[in-house]
C-alpha cells in the first residue's frame, strides 16, 4: 500500500481526473485507512464542488441581448457607411485615373499602315504559313545581316513599317527572298536557249558566218573558249551549236538553206 | 468525486448546433445570433464577475465580448468551440481592465446583495447558515488568488474543460494550466486548512455544497 507522502502526490492527478484504474484503487484503498488524506481529498473535492455549483453571482440586467444586438446593428451601418465611404473616396479617382491611361495609351499607340495598291508588293510569301501574297516583315536577324551586309540604312517611314507588319519564321523569309531569284534565273535560262535556237537558224540560213568577230577590234575572242564558258551548260545546245559556230561547218551537216523571206 | 460539469446548469448549445448558427449568423441571421448570445451571456457573465468582481463592469466587458466576436466572425474558424472563443475574448477583456486598477480583496464582496439566478437560493440559505459561511469563505480563498489561476480553476470546475481547452482559453502551454490548478488547490488547502477546525466538518461542506 502506498504512503501519505505517495498518495498526497497522486491527489492533483486523481483531482484532474487522469489517475489509470489501478492508481485509483490504491488511492482509494489509502483514504479508507488514513483519516488525514481523507478529509483533505474531501476538502479539495468540496472547493471544487462550490466553484462549480454555486451560482451566487449577480445577474445580467434585463435587456442585456437586445443591448448587444442593437449595438452590433449600428457597428455593422457604420461599416457598411464607411466602406461606401472608402469605396466613393478610391474608387472614383481610380476609375478615372484608368480612363485617362486608356486614352493617352490608344493615342500613343502606332497607325495602321495604309495599304498603297499602286506601289508594287515588297516579298510574297510562298511557304510559312502566311497566306500567299500576304505582306510581312523581314525578321530581325535576317533584316540586321542584310543591313549590315548592304550598308543601306532604313528611312524612319520604313524601319515603323517594318516594325508595325508582323514577323514571319526565317525559313519563310528566306523562300520569299530566293523564290523570285529563282524565276529570274529560270527565265535568264529560257531566253538565253531561245537565243541560241535564233543563232542556229540564222547560221543555218546564212546570215551570219561563224568567223565573225566581236565588236570589240582589239579584243580577240576566242570563240571557242568563250561560247564553251558561255553555252556548254546550256542543255543540248553546245552539241548543236558548237561545231556550226567554230570551225568551218560541214556542208555534209548543214540544213537545207532557207531564203530569207522564209525567216 | 465531484461532477465537473454541474447538472443544474443551462442547457449547454452542441456543437453541431453552435456551428449552424455560427454559419447562419456569419450570413447576416440576427436570430441565430441572438440564439448565441441567449446560450452564453449568463456563463460568460458568471466567469467574467468572478475575476472582475463588479457588476457593471463585468456586463460592458460580456457586452464588448459578444460585438468583438460576432465582428470578427469571418475570420472564426468552426473547428473551434464558439463558447471557447468567446470566453478566450472576455478572459483577455478581463485582464485589460484588470490592468488599467487596482486589484480587489476578496473581503470587500458583500455576498448579501448578491442576486442569485436560482429562486430557491434564500432557502437553501437560511437552511444550513455553516454551509453558507463555509461557501463564504470558500469564495473568499478563490478570490485570493492570482487571476490566471482563479480563471483556470472557474474554468475547469465551472465551466468543465478539459486541460487542453483551459489552455486554448488563456493561450497558455497546457503545462502552464496545470501548474495554475495545482498551485491552486495547494493555496486553498493552505487558506482553509487554517478555516476548517475539525476535519469532521468538511463532509457537511461537501453535502452543502451539492
Amino acid at each position: 500500500m502506498i504512503t501519505c507522502r505517495d498518495a498526497q502526490h497522486l491527489f492533483d492527478r486523481y483531482l484532474d481526473g487522469e489517475l489509470t484504474p489501478q492508481m485509483q484503487a490504491e488511492l482509494h484503498a489509502h483514504r479508507l485507512n488514513c483519516s488525514s488524506c481523507q478529509m483533505e481529498l474531501a476538502l479539495m473535492e468540496a472547493c471544487g464542488d462550490v466553484v462549480g455549483l454555486d451560482k451566487r453571482e449577480p445577474v445580467l440586467s434585463t435587456g442585456f441581448t437586445n443591448r448587444v444586438m442593437l449595438a452590433y446593428r449600428s457597428q455593422n451601418l457604420r461599416r457598411q457607411r464607411s466602406w461606401r465611404r472608402i469605396a466613393a473616396w478610391t474608387m472614383v479617382p481610380t476609375a478615372a485615373a484608368a480612363c485617362l491611361a486608356l486614352a493617352v495609351i490608344w493615342q500613343m499607340l502606332p497607325a495602321a499602315p495604309q495599304a498603297d495598291p499602286a506601289a508594287a508588293p515588297r516579298m510574297t510569301v510562298v511557304a510559312g504559313g502566311a497566306r500567299e501574297g500576304a505582306v510581312v516583315a523581314v525578321p530581325d536577324q535576317v533584316k540586321r545581316i542584310l543591313i549590315e551586309s548592304n550598308r543601306t540604312r532604313l528611312t524612319p517611314e520604313e524601319q515603323r513599317e517594318l516594325n508595325s507588319i508582323p514577323q514571319m519564321s526565317v525559313a519563310g523569309f528566306m523562300n520569299s527572298l530566293l523564290t523570285p531569284l529563282a524565276r529570274q534565273a529560270q527565265d535568264t535560262l529560257d531566253h538565253a536557249r531561245r537565243g541560241a535556237e535564233d543563232l542556229q537558224v540564222l547560221v543555218r540560213a546564212g546570215l551570219i558566218r561563224p568567223d565573225m568577230k566581236s565588236a570589240d577590234a582589239n579584243s580577240t575572242v576566242q570563240p571557242e573558249e568563250t561560247l564553251d564558258s558561255d553555252l556548254s551548260d546550256l542543255p543540248g545546245a553546245a552539241e548543236e551549236l558548237t561545231p556550226f559556230l567554230f570551225s568551218r561547218p560541214d556542208p555534209a551537216r548543214l540544213p537545207a538553206a532557207r531564203s530569207p523571206e522564209a525567216l | 468525486m465531484l461532477a465537473r460539469r454541474a447538472d443544474n446548469l443551462p442547457v449547454r448549445l452542441t456543437k453541431r448546433m453552435e456551428r449552424r448558427l455560427v454559419s447562419n449568423a456569419r450570413s447576416g441571421c440576427e436570430e441565430s445570433a441572438r440564439k448565441l448570445v441567449e446560450a452564453h451571456k449568463d456563463r460568460l457573465h458568471a466567469f467574467v464577475w468572478r475575476i472582475l468582481r463588479d457588476t457593471d463592469e463585468s456586463e460592458e466587458v460580456c457586452q464588448e465580448a459578444f460585438l468583438r466576436a460576432f465582428t470578427s466572425l469571418d475570420s472564426f474558424s468552426t473547428q473551434y468551440r464558439f463558447s471557447t472563443w468567446l470566453f478566450t475574448i472576455g478572459y483577455r477583456l478581463c485582464l485589460n481592465r484588470i490592468r488599467r486598477r487596482k486589484p480587489m480583496t476578496g473581503g470587500d464582496i458583500d455576498f448579501t446583495m448578491v442576486k442569485s439566478s436560482e429562486p430557491e437560493a434564500p432557502l437553501k440559505l437560511a437552511e444550513s447558515e455553516e454551509a453558507r459561511r463555509l461557501k463564504d469563505k470558500i469564495w473568499e480563498a478563490v478570490d485570493k488568488l492570482t487571476v490566471p489561476q482563479r480563471s483556470t480553476v472557474l474554468l475547469f470546475y465551472r465551466e468543465g474543460l478539459s486541460c487542453e481547452a483551459i489552455a486554448e482559453t488563456m493561450a497558455i502551454p497546457l503545462a502552464t494550466v496545470k501548474s495554475h490548478l495545482h498551485r491552486a488547490r495547494a493555496r486553498l488547502r493552505d487558506s482553509l486548512a487554517m478555516l476548517v477546525k475539525d476535519w469532521s466538518e468538511v463532509p457537511s461542506l461537501k453535502d452543502a455544497a451539492s
